[in-house]
């Protein structure tokens, strides 16, 4: 095999595992927050033991989260030494800030767990995850920075660099502030947030329909409710600066651009391509809505749209990220479609979530969340081929040719394969051994 | 000596120490399950978190402060720290499923594989840190590195020994047990003179060995005599253990200042610039304080406790 295909397949993997426990990572601790807020001013003890259940599932994600976080820093080190050369001397503060804020938000669990009952204070418990929360949401913000660098590379003297190979004009602070960084934060966070939710959501939906005892109904409702609300008012930012990426990325990376939306040559009154596969030089199977593309990008149909063919070949990205791009923007706006009917049902007071419908399509909400979280991932990283650092470092300079790695790298695969099935098994072995009536019956 | 050196070691220091009491009560735990569940229980997640988030805080550190080793060790080091790798998912994962566990046959499963995975990524990472001193089982010119050298060099082995002696001698001190308390005295000794007999043998290769050794033989024995001291005051002991145990760990470290694998490079020469190595250290100091803090309210509360 290849050794840089199987860098990028081993980084690859390790990242899309990484991320689901990053998302649910993120939501938790909001989800326990507002928990812990209804507790205080209801008074109702089913709240609490929600709150007391997350915190333990936490527990659990953040152990194999803060393995697969290691591992990921593992490898960026050991797959992609040249990158990291680059990115130690250039654009480090945000993984030092990282590292930092990580560690408040592990100590702050370690306090919540251990501590909430002893507690004095009504608001403390709430105080303290919201701690985590605000920790978890700054790690996101500092490793979505290093990914607008290389989105957007700023901080040194990149043309000297080009020439030379040497680094000058070093500015490490110029990460902070890279031309996509603002927006890819709020994207990413907003996005972690929806599909953390969502897929918390679809259990606890699912746990609905499938509990006979009403006190136990009465609690994954209410489960239901926190993160329904946490989803609905996600999804607007989510579809929104969506959109605003789109338009930064026709501005700061054209050849991606041109390759998610099938641009294969630059022109005005551009369509919109809806689905499509490129293969021996032609594009088939896709439908064409006429001059949408121009409309959408410059408000008018006149304005010329990049195309792949003004770039050479060797820089095109794989052009099947055309068909990941259709599929985030399609769940995207069905998702903010049907989130969005939920809510107005709500307005005219129809208790939707309280239909099994509604119950049964936000279980299925779960699954499209996540495939719409990995395919948009995959969409940006794959996008960025073949640069690391775009238009600064190829993927190919950045990577570790050494045959050595695959065995270790081959381990590590196979046993995410065993730990992440494993590790839900056992949480629901825990919760069967703890049944939740008899929690919500003691309220302990 | 070099600034942003000395920031990194101590961030070293203490990621080995809060690691060797991890390694310490990963060993109370195979071997004294009673002092274990008795004495230890209740800290060992919170350690945990402590150590990881150190952990991943010294490799962005290491980083930060060496870019120009990073393709040395990246292509040198890859295939040890990956399996350290594997095995640290398999601690994590043993770890949080002994908590999740009822029956005290299934916790004591996962942890005895979670004490088994501790101390094989405590064997590595030292391996490692030996191989980085003395270069055995790397060729620096052609950035290979050959894995039986590697684990069979004897002043590793030397090293890994005394650690496992000074874990389990800190571990008990800072954790009061007293079924351990004696022992722990004798544990420590031997695990100095194992650590300066390691330096010894090797001080051809260890650039400062022959001044440096006064200054360890002198800690050594600094430790000792306050150590022993303090077996009397008992409730005070864990304060005098943190300190003495981290300068110990900092004193062997700076045997081989300036020299890193064998002499074939050395730490100035593959550390950042200047530039970026005056906010490294602006971050790393705000950084700190708020961890101390952090810290000081974690301890505080488990000390209450």
């Amino acid at each position: 095999m290849d050794v840089v295909l199987f860098d990028r397949a081993l980084m690859g993997s390790s990242l899309a595992i990484h991320i689901l426990f990053v998302v649910l990572g993120l939501t938790l601790p909001l989800v326990i927050f507002f928990s812990e807020i209804a507790y205080v001013r209801t008074k109702n003890k089913q709240y609490i033991v929600l709150a007391r259940r997350l915190a333990t599932a936490f527990i659990l994600f953040f152990a194999i989260g803060t393995a697969s976080g290691t591992i990921v820093a593992l490898e960026l080190l050991f797959l992609w030494p040249e990158f990291m050369a680059l990115v130690s001397q250039v654009a480090i503060l945000p993984l030092v800030a990282e590292s930092f804020v990580f560690f408040i938000e592990a100590i702050f669990l370690s306090i919540y767990i251990y501590f909430r009952p002893k507690l004095r204070h009504p608001y403390s418990g709430a105080a303290t995850i919201l701690i985590v929360a605000i920790a978890g949401l700054l790690t996101a913000a500092f490793i979505t920075s290093i990914n607008a660098f290389m989105n957007t590379p700023v901080g040194f003297n990149i043309p000297a660099y080009l020439q030379s190979g040497t680094i000058t004009g070093v500015n490490p602070l110029a990460v902070f502030s890279s031309p996509s960084t603002r927006l890819e934060i709020i994207h990413v966070i907003f996005t972690s947030y929806l599909a953390g939710s969502l897929m918390l959501l679809a259990y606890f939906a699912y746990s609905t329909m499938r509990s006979r005892d009403p006190v136990a109904r009465s609690y994954y409702r209410k489960a239901v409710t926190i993160t329904f609300w946490i989803a609905a008012v996600a999804v607007p930012f989510v579809v929104l600066t969506g959109s605003l990426s789109i338009t930064q990325l026709y501005l700061q990376q054209p050849e991606k651009y041109a390759a998610i939306e099938m641009n294969l040559v630059s022109q005005s009154h551009a369509p919109e391509v809806i689905g499509g596969i490129y293969t021996g030089n032609t594009l088939k199977d896709y439908v064409l809505i006429p001059n949408m593309q121009s409309i959408l990008l410059f408000g008018s149909a006149n304005g010329t749209v990049p195309g792949l063919n003004q770039y050479p070949k060797s820089t095109w990205p794989p052009l099947f990220i055309h068909l990941l791009f259709d599929t985030v923007v399609f769940i995207g706006f069905a998702l903010g479609f049907f989130l969005l009917l939920v809510v107005l049902l709500m307005v005219f007071r129809k208790a939707p979530l309280q239909n099994k419908l509604v119950l049964w399509l936000l279980v299925l909400c779960g699954f499209a969340a996540v495939i719409a979280l990995e395919s948009g991932w995959i969409m940006d990283e794959v996008g960025r081929q073949p640069w690391i650092i775009y238009n600064v470092m190829p993927v190919v300079s950045a990577a570790n040719l050494s045959p050595g790695i695959l065995p270790a790298g081959i381990a590590i695969l196979s046993f995410y394969v065993i730990v992440c099935p494993l590790s839900l098994l056992l949480l629901k072995h825990y919760f069967n051994k703890r049944p939740l009536s008899a929690e919500l019956r003691s309220g302990k | 000596m070099n600034y942003l050196y000395i920031q990194n070691y101590a961030i070293l220091a203490s990621f080995l120490f809060f690691f060797l009491l991890e390694v310490g009560i990963a060993l109370i735990a195979l071997f004294d399950f009673k002092s274990y569940s008795e004495k230890l229980k209740g800290y060992l997640l919170a350690l945990w978190e402590i150590d990881s988030t150190f952990a991943i805080f010294y490799i962005v550190n290491l980083e930060a402060t060496y870019p120009k080793a990073l393709t040395l060790i990246g292509t040198v080091y890859a295939v040890p720290l990956l399996a350290a790798g594997f095995f640290l998912i398999a601690r994590n994962a043993f770890l949080a499923y002994s908590e999740l566990s009822h029956m005290p046959k299934d916790e004591k499963g996962f942890l005895t594989l979670y004490s088994g995975s501790t101390l094989i990524i405590a064997f590595i990472v030292i391996m490692t840190l030996s191989s980085g001193v003395t270069g055995a089982g790397v060729n620096a010119h052609t950035s290979a590195l050959e894995i039986l050298p590697m684990f069979a060099q004897p002043f590793g082995i030397i090293m890994f020994i005394a650690a496992v002696l000074l874990a389990l001698s800190a571990t008990a001190l800072c954790f009061d047990i007293r079924r351990m308390r004696n022992a722990s005295l004798l544990f420590l000794l031997l695990s100095i003179v194992l650590a300066l007999l390691g330096s010894y043998m090797y001080t051809s290769i260890l650039a400062n060995a022959q001044h440096d050794l006064y200054a360890v033989v002198a800690a050594a024995i600094m430790v000792s005599i306050i150590y022993a001291s303090a077996l009397k005051l008992s409730g005070y002991v864990k304060y005098f253990v943190v300190p003495f145990f981290m300068a110990l760990i900092v004193l062997f470290g700076m045997l081989q200042y300036p020299y890193l694998l064998g002499g074939s490079a050395t730490y100035t020469g593959l550390m950042t610039g200047t530039a970026a190595g005056l906010e490294l250290v602006l971050f790393t100091t705000a950084g700190t304080i708020m961890l101390a803090l952090s810290m000081a309210i974690l301890f505080y509360l488990l000390r209450k406790r």
